[in-house]
């Protein structure tokens, strides 16, 4: 079954077109992920799949109406609420999605994220890695179908990096679908069953991290990227 | 929408811009001015025009700072994509900052009623309440849509300050406007803040005519500022 299916999405900004006629499909139960360079359209395409910004032309169907009850996201700016601490957070992105958590359940899952001593500690203050976490555990906490997270590891070290992908595969384990943007090449080879790769806009090259490479001759994803962007080769300096 | 609002509510009361404008400027105001001051009714004068200031104070510049906090953390962007209605949001969150407001209102009354002798009957406290609610909650409704105008905290600090200066001397809230140019008493007729203080004053002088009058204008003001709120968090956010 597939959760989206865009269609002919554009959009553009003032003038400038950044994405053209793009069509995509995500199916129940895949990692998909969405890559490509800075400013090609990928966190565009994510608002719109999202229905926080309206496409110019073409269509999206979801897999049921409403969608949104069944929906996780996590933007690239972890949208905390500023002077609540992570349990209030938690707390206050349960009621978002109607869910009303004890004191002993917001607990559990502030362990689940090994926030369990820093639960009182305004959420703006955590470390870069504990608020990725901490912002996992608020868009997960309705159990979603879906979860959408926009470059989930950038600007953390690896431990933490490391840390949010286990979180990822924990999700994966509990049969949801998880849709992700990542400059990773590394982190995408080991996650996704699936690539999308974008450039100006378009898709360029779409399917299996191994089936992608195969096809293009090269010995890992961070070539293909190099390749399908192509970047000029770095000359030594003389 | 309960646990938004008691958690907006909780948030608000852990301000500290709150207690210092909100309450402590405005009952040391009403203190020293109307100890300064040896006028009558200057006492009801100055205790309205700070319960006021305060409560504009709080709706207002201290609510859209939060707000654009979390703008542009892209908090309203994931709201749309929430199952609540934003409505629903909008009314819990500003319920929380009016509440807020209010008790900053009554604080200050209580005060100016203590030190000047101020009657207060319930019936003139229950009125009072009324016009503080539908005034504060204006206030708070509108910075949302304050906070939409606003990029930066320096554009929004400057856009708070010209809104509530603008508001604050086009009123008589400190001094009277007979003496004005006729544009100020003009512009003061569709001023809030004006009407805001003129609810204020016929419910502690019982004059019932006034009261309702004002509380009909501010009660427009706030559908005003409602339709405002909803339109600032349902426009997307452009690049």
């Amino acid at each position: 079954m597939n959760l989206i299916e865009a269609k002919g999405l554009t959009k553009k900004f003032q003038d400038k077109v950044v994405i053209k006629g793009l069509d995509m499909v995500i199916g129940q139960g895949e990692i998909v992920a969405l890559i490509g360079p800075n400013g090609v359209g990928k966190s565009t395409t994510i608002a719109m799949l999202l229905g926080i910004l309206s496409p110019d032309q073409g269509s999206i169907t979801y897999w049921r109406t409403d969608y949104q009850q069944h929906l996780a996201v996590q933007l690239q700016t972890t949208p905390f609420f500023e002077g609540y601490s992570a349990r209030e957070n938690l707390a206050l992105f349960s009621a978002l999605y109607r869910i009303r958590l004890s004191e002993a359940e917001l607990q559990n899952r502030l362990e689940a994220c090994q926030l369990g001593d820093t639960g009182n500690t305004p959420a703006i203050r955590l470390s870069l890695g504990q608020q990725k976490r901490l912002a996992l555990a608020v868009t997960t906490v309705h159990q979603p179908t879906l979860i959408v997270l926009d470059e989930p590891t950038a600007g953390l070290d690896p431990r933490a990096s490391h840390e949010i992908r286990e979180l990822i595969r924990q999700m994966v384990n509990n049969n949801q679908t998880v849709l992700f943007s990542s400059h990773d090449m590394e982190e995408v080879e080991t996650l996704a069953d699936r690539i999308i790769f974008m450039n100006n806009g378009q898709i360029i090259a779409e399917g299996a991290p191994k089936q992608l490479i195969t096809e293009n001759g090269v010995a890992n994803l961070d070539e293909l990227y190099l390749k399908l962007t192509q970047t000029p080769a770095v000359q030594p300096i003389n | 929408m309960n646990t938004i609002f008691m958690l907006s509510l909780k948030s608000a009361l852990r301000e500290p811009f709150l207690l210092f404008w909100s309450i402590a400027v405005p009952i040391a105001g009403t203190l020293i001015l109307g100890y300064l001051v040896h006028q009558p009714d200057y006492a009801i004068r100055i205790t309205t025009a700070m319960m006021a200031m305060g409560i504009l104070f709080y709706g207002l510049t201290t609510t859209v700072f939060s707000l654009l906090a979390q703008r542009r953390r892209g908090v309203f962007q994931l709201l749309k994509v929430t199952p609540l209605p934003l409505s629903a949001f909008v009314v819990s969150t500003s319920g929380a900052g009016t509440l807020v407001s209010l008790i900053c209102g009554l604080l200050v009354l209580t005060v100016g009623s203590l030190a000047f002798q101020i009657g207060l009957s319930p019936e003139a406290l229950l009125m009072t309440g009324l016009v503080c609610l539908v005034a504060g909650m204006g206030y708070v409704l509108l910075s949302f849509f304050v906070s939409r105008l606003c990029r930066t905290e320096a554009q929004t600090s400057i856009t708070a300050n010209l809104i509530s200066m603008s508001l604050l001397l086009l009123s008589d809230a400190f001094y009277s406007l007979d003496a004005a140019p006729a544009i100020v008493i003009q512009l003061s007729r569709f001023n809030p803040f004006q009407w805001f203080l003129n609810g204020l004053r016929g419910a502690l002088l019982r004059d019932y005519l006034q009261w309702r009058f004002s509380l009909f204008v501010l009660a427009g003001f706030l559908g005003l500022a409602l339709l405002l709120a909803i339109w600032s968090l349902k426009a997307n956010d452009q690049r």
